[in-house]
């Protein structure tokens, strides 16, 4: 064992990010002391949340039919973010480990996991402060024992999950059907989950279930790995069916369409790109945070803020690291005869298709408040004429090879993180919001809005001379990209 | 075809490629020879102009490559995996180089024909990503791609690495095809000194960037490399 953790440490130090600059560890520190804060706060405040939105219920009562839909989203989101440490494992096979051990680690490595931390930093502190405000029963710690049981066998089914697209639509397909019967009130899944841990707390020794259950996951995801640990089985590369991607109505494109094809292809068939993607559809909900808050109503330039992250998600997540999705063949573009300029036209398209797709797709906003919706669409505009020129421009500065076809580790979209992308949040998202805030304050929240999607238009308007002076940029930058592209 | 003048290239103060003159002629079908680290690929990198010259310059069609890109429509280049797009099928990768350099599609399908025997039947029509295709078939998918469109100028780095033997032999039988039928200028480097005095007209060869040797090759040729690398294995 002690072999594996002093391995997992080298690796742990000696991983790229530590050799970025200090400051940007330090920012990196900060961000992560951030996220724990926030969840330890969140962990806190949620009895009080619960409180205050479901008065007649009792906290713990209100958070039951809650269970399943948390359950649901944490497993999509690990699916698509959480990297499966099994990609380490051919170098032990020729040494004088048992086979049974390496798995057996493997195992317990993964539930150190991030993904696998709210229920410490979430879930105790909303113990503690339940104990401390209704008096301790034995029945909560069997709660939090049962939530944990599940999660953890969710971590560990991520593995067999994770082998398979199949396994992925079998457990979309089951979600969609539940929620729409339950939504339908034919069958109410995620009432019954609630049930089912309410009666935890009478009936504390219940939990026995659930270990049962964790220790039956444990022991089939044992067993399965155990088959697949050979090179010709699970530790095979993988081959892919061919998506069949002609695109033919992208021929109207003319000399464009070569490229745009290229970069549907290389969003759809590469694991990064596609974890962008998912990230992308995140956002679409991020202004719910803002919307639903009486006290962001009043204060539209916060609103601003939100609405700009709902289009925009995948022009700030895709677009920062343009060129760097295609370091993996930089080279190859390079020496081939083709002018920047269309290179770059082709990823501003994209990129403005996807944000006004996005802003459409956006209009249940319309339900939560008019104004929010106004906003997501002068932001949209925004977004479009001035962020996606901004985000061409960022990437240039982003020159970190890109490696496409794994996931990226929690907090590794960092490691391309530099003090001149931070500094780029300034005209991204401040301005917009400084724009906006100035017509608001000075004549009316209509007159806001039109500032901000104006300053949109003018990025239409001067799109040509940007475009040219930005494939100059690029091609400035060439030597320095292809060295920084090129494989360690 | 190519000029090159008082070329030097340095990495952290240390010279790496030092080539005052090298001419080579259109046509030529010129190899590259030296151990690892004499400046094989760092000069292929500054003729494609992916690394920026420490002094000095290269003409490629009388235009200098730094300044303009016209030498590119006329030049193609395989120098390892950065060449290939991984997550494109060998067909659709062809297509897009094709289209790069303007062929149409059927020219380019009833070109790819001609290749049948050397792909023999794994790489077109298997539905998979280069990216999952075997070292070898990666190498022939790039080696093909470089001669869409008949390019004047071809230049390959180690094109015989990692193809299983009789591959070798047919890719050797087509660069000779390409270099006496159709005037290409052609540069190569490789370890394999067998293959590459069999396919070049002229062997040059580095140690430590700068030529060492500059022969038209003869009959003698490989046994004087063979005397060369031996001799400098025993210092």
């Amino acid at each position: 064992m002690s072999l594996f953790f002093r391995l997992m440490w080298k690796s742990f130090f000696r991983a790229p990010q530590w050799e970025t600059k200090l400051v940007v560890r330090i920012l990196i520190g900060f961000f992560g002391l951030y996220m724990f804060v926030s969840f330890l706060f969140l962990g806190v405040g949620m009895y009080f949340i619960l409180e205050e939105q479901f008065p007649d219920q009792s906290p713990m009562a209100s958070i039951q039919p809650w269970l399943l839909s948390y359950f649901t989203t944490e497993f999509l989101i690990r699916y698509f973010l959480q990297q499966m440490p099994a990609t380490q494992l051919q170098t032990y096979l020729l040494m004088p480990i048992k086979r049974s051990k390496i798995i057996r680690q493997l195992l317990v490595r993964s539930t150190l996991s991030f993904y696998n931390s709210t229920p410490w930093i979430i879930g105790i502190p909303f113990l503690v402060v339940l104990s401390y405000k209704e008096g301790f029963q034995w029945g909560f710690v069997a709660w939090w024992i049962g939530i944990l049981s599940v999660i953890l066998s969710l971590n560990l089914l991520n593995f067999m999950v994770n082998r398979s697209n199949r396994h992925f639509w079998i457990f979309v397909g089951v979600a969609a059907l539940s929620s729409g019967l339950s939504y339908l009130q034919i069958f109410e899944l995620d009432a019954w989950v609630g049930k089912a841990f309410e009666r935890l707390l009478e009936h504390p020794w219940e939990v026995g279930i659930y270990l049962l259950v964790l220790a039956f996951v444990y022991q089939s995801t044992y067993t399965y790995l155990r088959g697949q640990i050979y090179l010709d089985k699970g530790l095979k590369k993988r081959d892919y069916m061919v998506q069949n991607l002609e695109l033919p109505f992208l021929n109207r494109f003319g000399k464009l369409s070569i490229f745009l094809r290229n970069d549907i292809r290389l969003i759809v068939r590469n694991v990064r790109t596609r974890q962008v993607s998912f990230m992308s559809v995140m956002f679409l909900f991020y202004g719910l945070i803002f919307g639903t808050q009486e006290v962001y109503l009043e204060m539209p330039a916060v609103l601003v803020f939100g609405g700009l992250f709902v289009s925009g998600g995948f022009l700030m997540t895709f677009g920062q690291n343009i060129p760097a999705w295609d370091s993996e063949y930089y080279p190859l573009l390079m020496s081939q005869n083709l002018s920047y300029r269309e290179y770059l036209l082709s990823k501003w398209w994209l990129m403005v298709v996807v944000t006004a797709a996005s802003a459409v797709v956006a209009f249940p906003y319309l339900w939560l408040s008019t104004q929010m919706y106004a906003i997501i669409l002068a932001g949209a505009v925004f977004n479009m004429g001035v962020g996606s020129l901004l985000n061409l421009y960022s990437g240039v500065y982003n020159q970190t090879r890109m490696p496409l076809n794994v996931k990226a580790k929690a907090f590794e979209n960092t490691k391309a993180f530099s003090l001149v992308q931070f500094v780029f949040v300034i005209p991204k998202i401040l301005v917009p919001m400084g724009l906006f805030y100035a017509g608001y304050r000075l004549i009316s929240f209509e007159a806001g809005l039109a500032v901000l999607a104006g300053t949109g238009i003018l990025g239409f308007v001067f799109r040509e001379p940007l475009l040219n002076a930005l494939a100059k940029l690029f091609m400035q930058q060439k030597y320095k990209a292809l060295a920084a592209f090129r494989k360690q | 075809m190519i000029d090159v003048r008082e070329l030097q290239k340095t990495y952290g103060g240390n010279l790496v490629l030092d080539l005052p003159e090298l001419k080579i002629p259109a046509g030529q079908s010129f190899g590259l020879v030296g151990n690892n680290g004499a400046g094989k690929t760092t000069f292929f990198s500054l003729l494609l102009d992916l690394v920026e010259p420490t002094q000095g310059e290269i003409t490629n069609g009388g235009e200098k490559i730094q300044k303009n890109d016209q030498w590119k429509a006329h030049t193609a280049a395989y120098i390892d995996q950065d060449f290939l797009i991984g997550y494109l099928t060998p067909e659709e990768y062809f297509e897009l180089i094709a289209q790069l350099r303007q062929v149409d599609l059927e020219t380019l399908q009833s070109w790819l024909q001609g290749f049948e025997s050397f792909f023999k039947g794994e790489i077109l029509g298997r539905k998979r990503y280069i990216r999952d295709l075997s070292k070898g078939n990666q190498k022939k998918v790039g080696l093909i791609a470089c001669l869409i469109g008949a390019p004047k100028v071809v230049v390959l780095d180690e094109p015989f690495a990692n193809l299983d033997p009789s591959s070798q032999i047919q890719l050797k039988d087509l660069l000779k095809n390409l270099s006496e039928q159709t005037q290409t200028t052609l540069l190569i480097s490789s370890h394999d000194l067998n293959h590459i005095t069999e396919v070049c007209e002229r062997i040059v060869l580095l140690d430590h960037g700068t030529v060492q040797q500059d022969l038209m090759t003869t009959p003698e040729t490989l046994k004087t490399l063979e005397t060369y690398f031996t001799s400098i294995s025993k210092d």
